[in-house]
C-alpha cells in the first residue's frame, strides 16, 4: 500500500493514448458497418468474388486503416492493463515488449497480404 | 431485533481481522431511523467497538464506511434500506486503524497534490473577486465534495494504483479549481494532470458516481478535464 503521491512520470503521454484509442474505435465500427452493408447487398461467395472486391485501391485503404486501427486498438488497451495491474516494471517491460513484438508482426504481415 | 455483522481489527491484539455479530432490540432506537442511531448503541452495548462520527447529518463525512458491500455514510442511510444481516466493513482499499477507523492519509495526499485553492497572481481588486451568475455556477455539483472518500475507495483503478493515480474525489476538487474562473493557474494545472496514470487511469467505471453521498459525479467532472486537455491540445 503505498501512501505517497508519485511524481509525475516523465512521459506526459495519455492524453493521444486516449484520442487515438477512441478514434480508433469509431474508425472499426464504421468499417464494420459499412463491410456489413456491403457484404448483405452483394455477398461474397466465391475466391474470385473475393479477389475482385479486394483487388480495388479504396477497399484496400480502407482494409488496411481497419487492421492498423484494430492492432493500435488492442496496443493500447493491453498497455492500459498491463498499467492497471503489472506492478513490478521488468515484468510488464516484457509484456509490452511481446505485444509490441506481436503487433507490428502482424501489421508488416496484414500490409503484405493486401498489397499482394 | 436487528442483525449486524461488523468488522472487527485491533492490531494490539488480534492478528487477522474478523466479522463479529451483533443485535440490537429495535425499541431501543425510539424512532431513529439511522443505520448511525444503531452503530452508536452498538457502542453502548460494546465499548471496544470503533467507528468515526461527528456531525451525523452528512456534512461532516467522518462515518463513510462500507455498508452491505457498497460505499456511504452512516448517519444518512436509513436502516430500513438495508437487508439483514447488515454487513458493516471499513472503507476498501484503505489501511485499517482500528475495526471501521481507516488511515485517509494517502487520500488527503492527493488531494494535497491537486492543489486545492485558488491560484491567482493578478493584483488583488479592493474588495473582492467577483462571478457572473454563469461563472458560480459551473461550481455547483462540485463543491459540494466532503472529502468522505467514499468515491475514491470504491473505484477499482484507485485500488491498483493508490499512490500513482488521484481518484475520483481528488480529481473532481481539481476540476473545480480548473473551472473557477478566478483561478489563472489552469495550464499549470493541465500539466500536473496530463500523465498516464494521474488521471488516464480513470475507466469510466463509475462505482464512484454510483456511491457519492452527496450525488455527485466525478467521472463527469473526470471526462470534462479530458476534454480541456484535448481542446488546449488543438
Amino acid at each position: 500500500m503505498a501512501v505517497g503521491m508519485s511524481e509525475r512520470g516523465s512521459l506526459h503521454s495519455g492524453l493521444g493514448e486516449w484520442v487515438v484509442q477512441r478514434l480508433t474505435a469509431v474508425y472499426m465500427l464504421f468499417f464494420i458497418v459499412i463491410a456489413l452493408i456491403r457484404l448483405s447487398i452483394s455477398p461474397v461467395s466465391t475466391h474470385a468474388d473475393w479477389l475482385l472486391l479486394s483487388s480495388g485501391l479504396l477497399f484496400q485503404i480502407a482494409l488496411l486503416l481497419f487492421i492498423f486501427s484494430l492492432l493500435a486498438h488492442a496496443w493500447l488497451g493491453l498497455k492500459s492493463v498491463f498499467l492497471d495491474y503489472i506492478h513490478p516494471w521488468r515484468l510488464r517491460f516484457l509484456l509490452l515488449m511481446v505485444v509490441a513484438l506481436f503487433v507490428f508482426a502482424t501489421g508488416v504481415w496484414a500490409l503484405l497480404i493486401v498489397i499482394t | 431485533m436487528i442483525r449486524f455483522s461488523i468488522y472487527r481489527f485491533n492490531p494490539d491484539k488480534d492478528s487477522k481481522p474478523y466479522m463479529q455479530d451483533y443485535q440490537l432490540d429495535e425499541s431501543r432506537l425510539e424512532g431513529r431511523k439511522m443505520l448511525l442511531d444503531a452503530i452508536l448503541l452498538l457502542k453502548e452495548q460494546d465499548e471496544s467497538l470503533s467507528f468515526r462520527r461527528s456531525c451525523r447529518e452528512g456534512v461532516c463525512g467522518s462515518d463513510a464506511m462500507n455498508i452491505n458491500g457498497s460505499n456511504g455514510l452512516a448517519c444518512i442511510t436509513p436502516l430500513s434500506s438495508l437487508k439483514q444481516p447488515i454487513n458493516l466493513n471499513p472503507l476498501p482499499g484503505m489501511p485499517v486503524i482500528r475495526d471501521l477507523i481507516v488511515d485517509m492519509e494517502s487520500f488527503y495526499r492527493q488531494y494535497r497534490t491537486i492543489k486545492p485553492w485558488l491560484m491567482n497572481d493578478e493584483p488583488e481588486p479592493e474588495i473582492e473577486r467577483l462571478q457572473s451568475d454563469e461563472e458560480r455556477k459551473k461550481l455547483d455539483g462540485l463543491y459540494e465534495c466532503i472529502l468522505c472518500g467514499c468515491c475514491s475507495t470504491a473505484c477499482p483503478s484507485f485500488w491498483w494504483n493508490p499512490g500513482k493515480y488521484l481518484g475520483p474525489a481528488a480529481l473532481l476538487q481539481s476540476y473545480r479549481f480548473l473551472v473557477d474562473s478566478r483561478d489563472k493557474a489552469t495550464n499549470e494545472r493541465l500539466d500536473e494532470l496530463e500523465d498516464p496514470f494521474r488521471l488516464f487511469r480513470c475507466h469510466s467505471i463509475m462505482n464512484c458516481v454510483e456511491v457519492c453521498p452527496r450525488d455527485l459525479n466525478p467521472a463527469l467532472a473526470i471526462h470534462n478535464i479530458r476534454k480541456m486537455l484535448l481542446k488546449r491540445a488543438t
